[in-house]
């Protein structure tokens, strides 16, 4: 029994030594804290509040604004359905309409009317008579008619305008699509906010020396034909601004442009994901959380007459790389770096997992970090970042988890499939972003890239198959059949080889894949694959085949079969061309998503996406070994073809 | 306080992956590496099964028994065909790669929104005490959940603990262990120990496919690579377990592989907490496991030392 308590005295030193290593967690809820904002004016328990809403038209935009909106009134106490009756109305879209809708509010009995966008606005101003007004999703409140100035405004009513960077907004088209002659833009006429920005854009049309072509709507049914004569006056770009019936026919316009490959530029980051090529604008959940202040303190009973009305219009970009690439556009460095806004100024506690020393976890390391870097986050003073690295064992990676679960942090970043897995599993109440897991999906993190597990976004980088399959053809005409090693025992492995297969499917090409378990089968795989009579290696890249590609190039130079590969350092080995996925853009671009988080957005709203940069890379001695002409067709299919000598 | 509790748990979980590799290395003087194919086997089994909509209980049991079958396949290689007991382990080891890869499907099986025996601890917890609760223990604040899952696996860990004790205090269980210890004189006894070697050795893999299984249901998923480096593990934890407890009393030499394989776990969330170069956390849990080997010697010298003088 002695020997027996010995044991148990072990355990607890060392569960002691454990204790005391943590001491400074204790009395520390383990919960994330929520960044607190402004303090506003709370709720007065037991009371009642009414509100009326009246608005345009559902549309995404606004239901963002509205999500932010409930969530600040929640945190000040006033709850829908408990203390705050919404009684809510909306036009269906029809200017008409509207006048009706609030005449019936005022007399109906409410301690605020709150109206968003610009038409509820102007119609607030002439038929609300006895209730305050708050408003909110208004481009230029002055436009609108609620006041002189900022100060000077209309009685009984007050709010927040968010006027769209316009000017931004040109300069982005104009540095990002090159010779820009004709910019368009589609909007409603009716409309004040569309005005004053259609205002706007002529003046800059004048200074800049572009021409604007402008084509009114009155209302969505139009907007098709609207859209397809604006295209037909060869326009080079389409720039809609947050004209509220192009919003809600939206995607009729991005339909059109993605057919004539004209960029479509926006001020509302909700339509990035509806096909437009970037937005330049407020965003809106932002502005609707900024507006639960105000509604607060008007609900409470401060007069309108003594808040000024306030722009307030954070300058976010979204970039839709992938359609960048489609349109085979360059975004100018300056508008990538300045895509998310700096977080407000705090040291942020960041952990950062690794699954085993590989390449390709390494480098997404140091993307993350140039990442941060760049949007003005210095280790140290801003942040603080904590690398562990499982070293390839599970049972470690588990008491990583732990570990990390026992602190608190602002981000967990995970860059590989494994532990992405593990940490959204054991880490429900933090914020993950991973990095480096070729097929989310297969790793069950999600039903899709927009349906996914909610406390965890982030870059898939599974390899650019269909280009690579496309590039191999124009090098060798008449290909019939690749081959590429891959390893049944790896996730990723396993994914990559079934897109390769069905990318070469759809080409006509007859893919051989043999399976190789260990350093030593690989060599053995590649003989076969020769024996096969391949005409090209087109070999995935994982992390076994990582380790040992060399042998593989090996085999290629002996049999006097081309090599095709995924990584770019497979150039200088031999290969004859690369598409590479970038794993530091990975990293990179994990890092801007984890920024986005850290400014509010919840992981659960940011879809997955695959990284955006693709290195197609070529070799001319490499191709010269193989006979192999460089056809020009090569770089019109691939503009951004680099050459190494 | 969540790191102790989740490193015990963990601990608890891989404790019977140290009863299974405790009863083929201590009792059958085997050495059996057919842990690292085993353990997966388990892993992958259950994972499989809770994807096709099999019961969580279930699952877990059949994968005790792909355990038992993966034992006996190495223990008859070694007893019929004459083969080493490190070259059947390595054969059957190997050839489970593939099984498991063709028992999964693909080489990873998420669990992440299954029901596994986890998640009903958890439901369990949610019925008890509440979405989310939370309380304090010592002054750190802690999830009710873990603590559920800790019991869990406290309960199983010394309900299995004394089944082992009792099997091998019964006639059969005391032949296998004789069997280990001078075999000439149980077989002069009339016992055949080829049966008792291939039944041993299955029922340390149905323990190590067990571990595997819950590990895969714990941590959410299942992946085919997630049995290496488990045996070295492992028979760390013995060792460790064998080096405090010091007796040769069965009951006290399977509380100390329990006790191994959590001290052992500890060990490795100090390393980590303590905020080491992520590149020597191998190193350091290396020094850990020596330190543990070494100090119950040493204490025992300086007190005879003391007693002599």
């Amino acid at each position: 029994m002695k020997s027996f308590s010995r044991g148990i005295l072990a355990l607890i030193i060392v569960s002691t030594i454990l204790l005391l290593s943590d001491l400074q967690n204790r009395n520390k809820k383990n919960v994330i804290q929520r960044s607190v904002g402004q303090v506003g004016s709370e709720a007065v328990a037991g009371k009642k509040y009414l509100l009326g809403l009246c608005y345009f038209a559902p549309e995404a935009s606004h239901d963002q604004l509205l999500a932010g909106l409930w969530k600040r009134l929640g945190e000040l106490g006033f709850e829908r359905g408990r203390n705050l009756t919404v009684t809510e109305s909306h036009s269906n879209g029809e200017i008409g309409n509207i006048s009706p809708i609030l005449l019936n509010m005022d007399n109906l009995s409410f301690d605020l009317i709150l109206v968003t966008s610009t038409p509820c606005v102007t119609a607030a101003l002439n038929t609300v008579r006895k209730h305050q007004v708050a408003f909110t999703y208004c481009s230029d409140p002055i436009a609108a008619g609620a006041g002189k100035s900022f100060k000077d405004h209309s009685k009984g009513i007050t709010g927040i305008g968010s006027f769209p960077p316009v000017e931004k907004t040109i300069q982005f088209i104009l540095e990002t699509i090159p010779k820009t002659k004709k910019i368009g833009t589609i909007y409603n006429n009716a409309e004040a906010n569309s005005r004053s920005v259609v205002n706007l854009m002529r003046k800059a049309a004048t200074q800049k020396g572009f021409e604007l072509i402008e084509v009114p709507v009155v209302n969505t049914s139009e907007i098709f034909q609207a859209t397809q004569a604006i295209l037909s006056k060869g326009i080079d770009a389409l720039y809609i601004s947050g004209d509220n019936t192009c919003t809600q026919g939206f995607d009729v316009i991005a339909g059109l442009c993605t057919k004539n490959s004209i960029p479509l530029v926006t001020n509302d980051k909700e339509l990035v994901a509806k096909g437009a090529l970037a937005a330049i604008g407020p965003g809106w959940n932002g502005v609707g959380y900024h507006t639960g202040d105000l509604v607060a303190k008007m609900l409470n009973g401060v007069s309108p007459d003594n808040i000024p009305l306030e722009n307030f219009a954070n300058e976010n970009i979204e970039i839709n790389m992938e359609k960048a690439r489609i349109l085979g556009l360059t975004i100018p460095k300056e508008f990538l770096s300045s895509s998310i806004p700096l977080p407000e100024a705090k040291k942020y506690k960041f952990a950062f997992v690794h699954f085993a020393d590989s390449p390709m976890s390494e480098d997404c390391e140091s993307g993350l970090r140039k990442a941060l870097e760049d949007h003005k986050l210095r280790e140290g003073t801003d942040f603080a970042m904590k690398v562990y690295n499982a070293q390839g064992d599970i049972a470690t990676l588990n008491s990583i988890a732990g570990s990390i679960g026992s602190q608190t942090w602002d981000l967990v970043f995970s860059a590989s499939t494994p532990t992405a897995q593990m940490l959204v599993k054991k880490l429900p109440g933090y914020k993950i972003v991973f990095t480096n897991v070729g097929d989310p999906q297969a790793a069950g993190l999600g039903k899709s890239f927009t349906d996914h597990l909610p406390n965890i976004c982030g870059i898939s980088t599974m390899s650019d198959f269909d280009g690579m399959i496309d590039m191999i053809r124009l090098l060798h005409p008449g290909i019939r059949r690749i081959g590429t090693v891959f390893t049944p025992g790896e996730i990723n492995s396993v994914s990559y080889k079934t897109h390769l297969e069905e990318a070469s499917r759809k080409s006509g090409l007859e893919l051989i894949a043999i399976p190789a378990n260990s350093v030593t089968e690989v060599l053995d795989a590649a003989n076969e694959l020769v024996s096969r009579r391949i005409e090209a290696f087109c070999q995935i890249s994982d992390n076994l085949i990582g380790s040992c590609s060399s042998a593989i190039l090996k085999v290629s130079l002996s049999s006097k079969i081309p090599f095709y590969g995924f990584v770019s350092g497979l150039l200088g080995q031999g290969a004859v061309a690369v598409c590479a996925r970038d794993y530091f853009q990975s990293g990179y671009e994990a890092a801007e998503m984890g920024i986005e988080v850290l400014t509010g957005k919840d992981p659960s709203n940011i879809p997955y996406r695959y990284v955006s940069k693709t290195n197609y890379l070529v070799s001319r001695k490499n191709a010269g070994i193989f006979k192999i002409d460089i056809p020009e067709s090569v770089f019109k299919a691939f503009p951004k073809l680099k050459i190494e000598k | 306080m969540t790191l102790l509790i989740g490193s015990i748990t963990i601990g608890l979980v891989l404790a019977l992956l140290a009863l299974g590799i405790f009863i083929s290395f201590r009792i059958f003087d085997f050495p059996d590496i057919t842990a690292e194919g085993s353990f997966t086997f388990g892993a992958a089994i259950t994972a499989s099964l809770i994807v096709a909509g099999i019961n969580p209980v279930a699952a877990t049991l059949m994968a005790f028994a792909g355990g038992l079958l993966a034992g006996a396949a190495t223990g008859l290689i070694h007893t019929r065909f004459k083969i080493n007991p490190l070259l059947s382990g390595i054969l059957v080891m190997t050839a489970l790669y593939s099984v498991n890869l063709h028992v999964m499907g693909k080489s990873n099986v998420p669990l992440l929104s299954q029901l596994t025996l986890f998640t009903w601890v958890e439901h369990f917890s949610i019925a008890v005490s509440g979405k989310d609760a939370i309380t304090s223990v010592l002054g750190w604040s802690v999830p009710v959940k873990d603590l559920w899952i800790l019991l869990f696996c406290l309960i199983m860990i010394v309900l299995f603990s004394l089944v082992l004790l009792w099997f091998f205090r019964t006639n059969i269980g005391t032949a296998m262990r004789a069997t280990g210890d001078n075999d000439q004189m149980i077989r002069a006894l009339g016992v055949n120990t080829n049966v008792m070697i291939v039944f041993g050795v299955a029922i340390s893999n149905g323990f190590i496919a067990l571990s595997g299984s819950m590990l895969a249901q714990f941590q959410g998923f299942a992946d085919v690579q997630m049995g290496i480096g488990m045996m070295v593990w492992g028979l760390a934890s013995v060792i460790i377990g064998e080096a405090l407890i010091n007796e040769k009393k069965l009951g006290l030499l399977i509380a100390g592989a329990v006790i191994g394989a959590v001290l052992f776990r500890l060990l490795v969330a100090i390393a980590l907490r303590w905020g080491m170069n992520p590149n020597d956390l191998k190193l350091i849990t290396a020094t850990f496991v020596f330190l543990a080997l070494v100090l119950p010697g040493f204490m025992n010298k300086t007190k005879k030392i003391r007693l002599v003088k």
